[in-house]
C-alpha cells in the first residue's frame, strides 16, 4: 500500500466523483489552452495584416526630411548602400522581414514627369500585396532594363510596352493594381540599374525596414529602432513609423488583455470548482477519515493524502485539458481567427503547472478541515 | 499495564464518565458491560487516546497518554493499540489484504514489506484464500476477521474492541470471541466493551458500567 494506491483505488471506486473532480479543472484548463491557441493564431494573422501597412522603420539621411507618403520625395542627399548590410547584421536580424533600399529620380517620359524608384528583391517581401490583375507579382518584378509601373503611372503612359529613361530603353513588365499609396504614381526599376543611370553608384535615398515583431515582449519596434540607430553612423536618421506602430501595438495589446481576462476568469472558476469538489469529498469521507485517524493516521499523513490527490487531479486535468483545449481551438479557431490554428505544445507544461497549482491551493482548506475532524465524532456517523 | 486514574468526562452539563479508575494487567482479557449510553464507548475512546478526559489520567506502560503531544500520542496509539469496531470499518474500496496493510503503511513500512505481514495475519484468521476480495465480497464474519487482522498489523499489545459482535449473529459472534480468546492466550491484552452478557463471559474479568460509574 502506497499513497498513490490509496488515492487511485479511492478514485477508481468513485469513478463518477473522480470524473467530476477532473472535469472541474479540465474545464478551466481547456478554456485557457483554447483561448491561448486561438489568440496566438489571431495574433499572427493580425501581425501579418498590420505589416501590410508598410515599413515599420525608415532610415534616411539625417539632414534630409523625408515623407514616405509624399509623391515627390526628396533625393538630393543620399546614404551609402553598405548601410543595408549593417542593418541586416544587427543582433535581432532574425526578426527582420525586409530591408529595402530605394533610390528616387524623376524623368520626363513623353509629357509625363515620372517618379522612378530603384528597388531590390526585398521590396517584394515588404510588399506582398503588390498584384497585377489580382495575381501576386512574380515574373513581372523588374530585372535588368525592365520597368514595373504603378497603377496611375501606367494609366498616364497609356499602355506603352517600352519607355526611355535617359536614352535607355526599358521594357514594361506590367502595371500594378491600385494600392492607394505613393506606389501608384511611380515606376520601379532595379536599384543597380537606376544607380548606374543616375551616376549614384552604391547610393540610396532611403532604406525601409519591415520587422516581424512589432510588439513582442522581448523586442518591440522602438527597441529595433534603437538597435539599428546604434549600428549606423551619425549621418543616418532612424525613425519608427509611429502611427502604424502605435496602431499595431494597441491592437496586439488588446488581444493580450482579452487573453489575460480569460486567464483570470479561468483561474477563479477552476479554483472555486475544485475547492467545492474537495470540500464535498471531505464531507462524504468523514467516517473514513475518522477510521484512518483512529488506526494511526496523523495530520501530516492526512495532508499528504489530500495534496497527493490534488496533484494527481492536477496532472491529469492539465494533460486532458490541454488535449481538449487544443481540439476546441483547432475546430472553432479557424472560424474565429479566419486562419489555420496549430497546436502549441509549449503550452502543455504550463497547463499542467497551472492545473496542479490550482488543485493544490484549492485543496489546502478542505485538507485542513479534514485534519481538524474529531475521529470520535466521525466514527459515530453511520 | 494500563492505569486509568480518576477519569471524568463531561459534555456540557452531562457527565459521561464519573471518577472512573481501572487497572488492566498485561495479558488480561477484560470485558466492560453496560447498556446504551452508560459510557462504555466513551471509556474505551479515552483509554485509546482518542478522547481527552475532562479530569484524570491514562497511563500505559508508564507513559501518561494525554501528556504526549498529539503527533506523539497518535504514534503511540499506532504502535501499541489495535482497534475493532462494531461496524468493522473496513475501507470499501480496498481489498482484504490492502485493509490490513493500512496500519503498516501508516507506520511507514515499505510497500514490499507490508504484503508478507498482511498475508500472514490473514492466514492466521483463516482468510488466506480471500486476500484479494473487497469487503462487499466477504461475509459479515469474514469482514470482522479482516478487522482483527488489521488491528494486529503493527504487533499491537493491546486490542480495544467496541461492540465487536453487535452486528454478528450468535454463532458468528461466538466464533469471533473464540478468535479473540485465542489471541489473548497468545499474550495480547484485550479490553472489550459490549452490552451482550453472553459475549462478556469470554473475558477473564468482567466489569459493569452504569451511568458513567464502573463496578465489578
Amino acid at each position: 500500500m502506497r499513497t498513490v494506491d490509496f488515492i487511485t483505488k479511492e478514485m477508481g471506486r468513485r469513478k463518477w466523483k473522480a470524473a467530476a473532480g477532473i472535469s472541474c479543472i479540465l474545464l478551466g484548463i481547456s478554456i485557457f489552452v483554447a483561448a491561448q491557441t486561438t489568440n496566438e493564431a489571431l495574433y499572427e494573422k493580425t501581425k501579418e495584416q498590420l505589416l501590410r501597412f508598410g515599413a515599420n522603420i525608415i532610415v534616411q539621411p539625417k539632414d534630409e526630411p523625408f515623407d514616405v507618403y509624399s509623391t515627390s520625395p526628396g533625393g538630393s542627399t543620399t546614404l551609402p548602400e553598405t548601410y543595408v548590410d549593417r542593418i541586416r547584421n544587427i543582433e535581432h536580424s532574425g526578426m527582420l522581414v525586409a530591408v529595402s533600399p530605394k533610390l528616387y529620380e524623376r524623368f520626363e517620359v513623353g509629357d509625363v514627369n515620372l517618379l522612378v524608384v530603384g528597388i531590390t528583391d526585398d521590396e517584394r517581401k515588404a510588399k506582398p500585396w503588390w498584384m497585377i490583375n489580382k495575381m501576386v507579382v512574380t515574373d513581372e518584378f523588374p530585372r535588368g532594363n525592365q520597368v514595373l509601373l504603378g497603377n496611375y503611372a501606367g494609366a498616364h503612359l497609356e499602355a506603352v510596352s517600352e519607355i526611355k529613361l535617359n536614352g535607355e530603353t526599358f521594357t514594361v513588365t506590367g502595371v500594378l493594381d491600385e494600392t492607394g499609396s505613393s506606389d501608384d504614381f511611380a515606376a520601379f526599376v532595379p536599384l543597380d540599374v537606376l544607380q548606374d543611370l543616375t551616376g549614384k553608384r552604391r547610393m540610396v535615398n532611403v532604406i525601409e525596414v519591415s520587422t516581424s515583431c512589432i510588439a513582442c515582449p522581448e523586442m518591440n519596434l522602438y527597441d529595433f529602432t534603437d538597435e539599428i540607430d546604434a549600428t549606423l553612423p551619425d549621418d543616418a536618421k532612424v525613425t519608427p513609423v509611429k502611427q502604424i506602430a502605435e496602431a499595431q501595438m494597441e491592437t496586439l495589446a488588446k488581444i493580450g488583455d482579452f487573453t489575460r481576462i480569460i486567464y483570470i476568469v479561468v483561474l477563479c472558476l477552476g479554483s472555486f470548482l475544485m475547492m467545492n469538489y474537495m470540500s464535498s469529498s471531505v464531507s462524504e469521507r468523514r467516517r473514513e477519515i475518522g477510521i484512518l485517524v483512529a488506526i494511526g493516521m496523523d495530520v501530516s499523513q492526512l495532508y499528504k493524502l489530500f495534496i497527493s490527490k490534488a496533484l494527481i487531479l492536477g496532472v491529469v486535468g492539465g494533460l486532458v485539458g490541454f488535449a481538449v483545449g487544443t481540439l476546441i481551438s483547432m475546430v472553432a479557431g479557424p472560424q474565429i481567427a479566419d486562419t489555420a490554428v496549430s497546436p502549441i505544445f509549449q503550452l502543455l507544461p504550463y497547463s499542467i503547472l497551472i492545473s496542479t497549482v490550482i488543485c493544490i491551493v484549492s485543496s489546502l482548506l478542505p485538507a485542513r478541515r479534514a485534519a481538524r475532524l474529531d475521529p470520535v465524532e466521525a466514527l459515530r456517523e453511520v | 499495564m494500563i492505569k486509568v486514574e480518576n477519569i471524568t468526562k463531561t459534555y456540557g452539563n452531562i457527565e459521561a464518565l464519573k471518577d472512573v479508575s481501572l487497572e488492566v494487567e498485561s495479558g488480561e482479557f477484560i470485558s466492560i458491560v453496560g447498556p446504551s449510553g452508560s459510557g462504555k464507548t466513551t471509556l474505551l475512546n479515552v483509554v485509546a487516546g482518542l478522547l481527552t478526559p475532562t479530569e484524570g489520567e491514562v497511563i500505559v506502560d508508564g507513559v501518561s497518554l494525554y501528556k504526549l503531544k498529539l503527533k506523539q500520542r497518535i504514534a503511540f496509539r499506532r504502535k501499541n493499540f489495535g482497534f475493532i469496531f462494531q461496524t468493522f470499518n473496513l475501507l470499501s474500496y480496498l481489498t482484504a489484504i490492502e485493509n490490513v496493510e493500512i496500519p503498516l503503511y501508516l507506520a511507514g513500512a515499505k510497500s514490499a514489506d507490508q504484503k508478507p505481514v498482511a498475508t500472514e495475519l490473514l492466514d492466521r484468521v483463516g482468510l488466506k484464500e480471500r486476500l484479494s476480495h473487497l469487503p462487499s465480497e466477504l461475509s459479515i464474519g469474514e469482514q470482522q476477521r479482516v478487522a482483527i487482522a488489521r488491528a494486529l498489523a503493527n504487533n499491537a499489545s493491546v486490542l480495544l474492541a467496541d461492540e465487536p459482535t453487535g452486528n454478528l449473529d450468535t454463532r458468528t459472534g461466538e466464533e469471533f470471541m473464540r478468535d479473540i480468546k485465542r489471541l489473548n492466550a497468545e499474550g495480547v491484552t484485550i479490553l472489550l466493551v459490549t452490552h451482550n452478557l453472553e459475549m462478556a463471559k469470554f473475558a477473564n474479568r468482567q466489569l459493569r458500567i452504569i451511568d458513567g460509574r464502573l463496578a465489578s
